[in-house]
């Protein structure tokens, strides 16, 4: 039950980072440094990036859901409530209880959670701009939900010892439910939403089986 | 330009109404169908209009602007119910964006609904959605989904009596609780009920038309094309001949013929978001409608498919 069309989704969308430019910009040179963060000095990266993580939740949770998307679409309010939930999450696991942590001597799931990483800040607008969209009408990492949630996912995955499992629930829900809107309104680019919840369960299950 | 559209430019100019709207009687001598609301005996064409994602175009100038083209072509051609919701997002909002730049139209009957829990949270939004459609005061609301329908019924009977409001209702969906539906019908004095009825869903003609003619309680139907599904199913296969009998050009006019024909129907909703949709659902309202014989060849044909 979406109660928009693709042509307003995009219209929107569009609206929305015309709005908020630079924001995408900077939340995309925060997103590199925290991977350089995690990749040079991984001991102290855990605070920072939670820190990214928090705010990237937060901004999606009130500006992209509650203050734009919620004009359009009564579910906005459910969506933004869970996404600065998840942002408290980071500030509760990550800069509370520092449980959000790296190592030095990345394995195969640390290297897939890397994968998503590349995928969340750089593969997705790329996989847009190669659907021959406009860069307007996609989310970027840090201010729109897929993205983020990919970004997150492989973060989660990289950390070492394993990251808290709550942390994984909000975003794995939105996988499922990004899936629904890019079948229901045939935008394609978000089935790599989808995609990564599922490649990060199964990296999640292969890893806790050998554990 | 068809014959109709030409009859109905030609006959509004020759009003002095440019692309404005022709008098309901000029319209009913174009063959224009109406029915009786039987609660006031007022009469309404039996297209109206839906506006479930169609008219959710939030603040967007350009969308808005499509939008008012499409309801000006329902203007035109003789338009009568304008449905909308809260749940719709920018739906009423853009409604009220386009009436306030066309003026309205003295055929139009304005019916939203409350959809929330509470009785304060009931009227809090009933005033809002007020404010959102503009300077007229909205005609018909109806309970949403029959969610808190007991309290929101209270206000609206209270709300009628005080005049602040001509007509209430209550709607469901999808064939969704038909028996909570009907034990509403016979228990309460509603003018209006809104559920689902098509050709490939046809439970309503069971119970709740027949209920509906019986307790004199105006009808709305939703979803006549099972939100797109059914014409886009349909159009696979070749218009049936029998189609030009009943002056059908595209599936559809057959959809809506089928829908409006049914006596105890007072008006069908389709919500489109394009100016020929418009155009070819506006056509069904006018005569001729099935007859009984139609009916059966028109289902027997659908099924068949
Ligand atoms: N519980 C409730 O109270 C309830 C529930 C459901 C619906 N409703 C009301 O009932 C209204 C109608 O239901 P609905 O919107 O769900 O579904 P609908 O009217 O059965 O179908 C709407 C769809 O049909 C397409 N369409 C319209 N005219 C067409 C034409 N001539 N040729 C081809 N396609 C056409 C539209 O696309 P285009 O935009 O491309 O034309 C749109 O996608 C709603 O808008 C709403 O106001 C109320």
């Amino acid at each position: 039950m979406i109660p928009y069309s693709a042509e307003v989704f995009f219209a929107i969308l569009a609206e929305y980072n015309s709005s908020i430019w630079p924001a995408q910009a900077v939340a995309l040179l925060l997103g590199v440094t925290a991977v350089f963060l995690v990749a040079r000095f991984p001991a102290r990266a855990g605070r920072p990036v939670a820190a990214l993580l928090a705010g990237a939740w937060g901004w999606t949770g009130l500006v992209y859901f509650l203050a734009e998307f919620s004009e359009i679409d009564f579910w906005a309010y459910g969506f933004g409530a869970a996404f600065v939930l998840q942002g408290l999450g980071f500030v509760w696991a990550g800069l509370i209880r520092r449980r959000l942590r790296f190592g030095s001597e990345p394995n195969q799931t640390v290297w897939s959670g890397a994968g998503l990483v590349a995928l969340g800040l750089l593969g997705y607008p790329l996989l847009v701009a190669a659907l021959g969209r406009d860069l307007l009408e996609t989310g970027a990492f840090g201010v729109a939900p897929g993205p983020t949630v990919i970004f997150t996912l492989g973060v989660l995955l990289a950390a070492r010892p394993a990251a808290p499992l709550y942390l994984f629930a909000v975003p794995l829900i939105w996988c499922v439910i990004a899936g629904g809107v890019a079948i229901q309104l045939g935008i394609h680019e978000e089935l790599t939403v989808a995609a990564a919840g599922v490649a990060a369960i199964i990296v999640l299950m292969v890893s806790r089986a050998r554990r | 330009m068809d014959r109709r559209a030409f009859l109905i430019a030609s006959a509004a100019a020759g009003f002095g109404l440019g692309t404005s709207v022709l008098p309901a009687s000029a319209l009913a001598l174009l063959g224009e169908v109406s029915r009786e609301i039987p609660s006031t005996g007022q009469r309404l064409p039996v297209i109206g209009m839906g506006s479930w994602i169609t008219f959710n175009v939030g603040r967007s100038e350009k969308l808005r602007r499509a939008r008012c083209k499409v309801l000006e072509e329902f203007f035109v051609r003789g338009g009568g119910l304008i449905d909308s919701s809260p749940m719709y997002g920018s739906s009423e909002e853009v409604i009220g964006w386009c009436l306030e730049r066309q003026g309205g139209s003295h055929l139009m009957l304005t019916a939203t609904k409350v959809w929330t829990v509470s009785k304060s949270g009931g009227i809090s939004q009933m005033e809002t959605s007020q404010k959102l459609w503009g300077e007229r005061p909205l005609d018909l609301i109806q309970i949403h989904n029959l969610v808190d329908w007991e309290v929101h019924l209270e206000t609206l009977k209270a709300w009628k009596a005080d005049r602040r409001l001509e007509y209430l209702g209550i709607t469901t969906s999808h064939g969704r609780r038909h028996d909570d539906m009907a034990a509403i019908m016979a228990a309460e004095p509603l003018d209006f009920v809104q559920f689902t009825y098509n050709i490939a869903d046809r439970e309503a003609e069971k119970r709740l038309l027949p209920m509906a003619a019986d307790r004199g309680q105006a009808v709305i139907i939703n979803r006549p094309f099972q939100g797109g599904r059914l014409i886009d199913r349909l159009s696979r296969h070749p218009l049936p001949e029998w189609a030009a009998e009943i002056k059908c050009e595209n599936w559809a006019q057959v959809l809506l013929k089928f829908v409006v024909s049914h006596p105890a129907v007072t008006c069908a909703i389709p919500a489109t978001s394009q100016v020929e949709h418009m155009r070819q659902n506006m056509a069904a309202g006018y005569d001729p409608l099935p007859d009984r014989s139609m009916l059966q060849r028109m289902i027997a044909h659908v099924e068949s498919l």
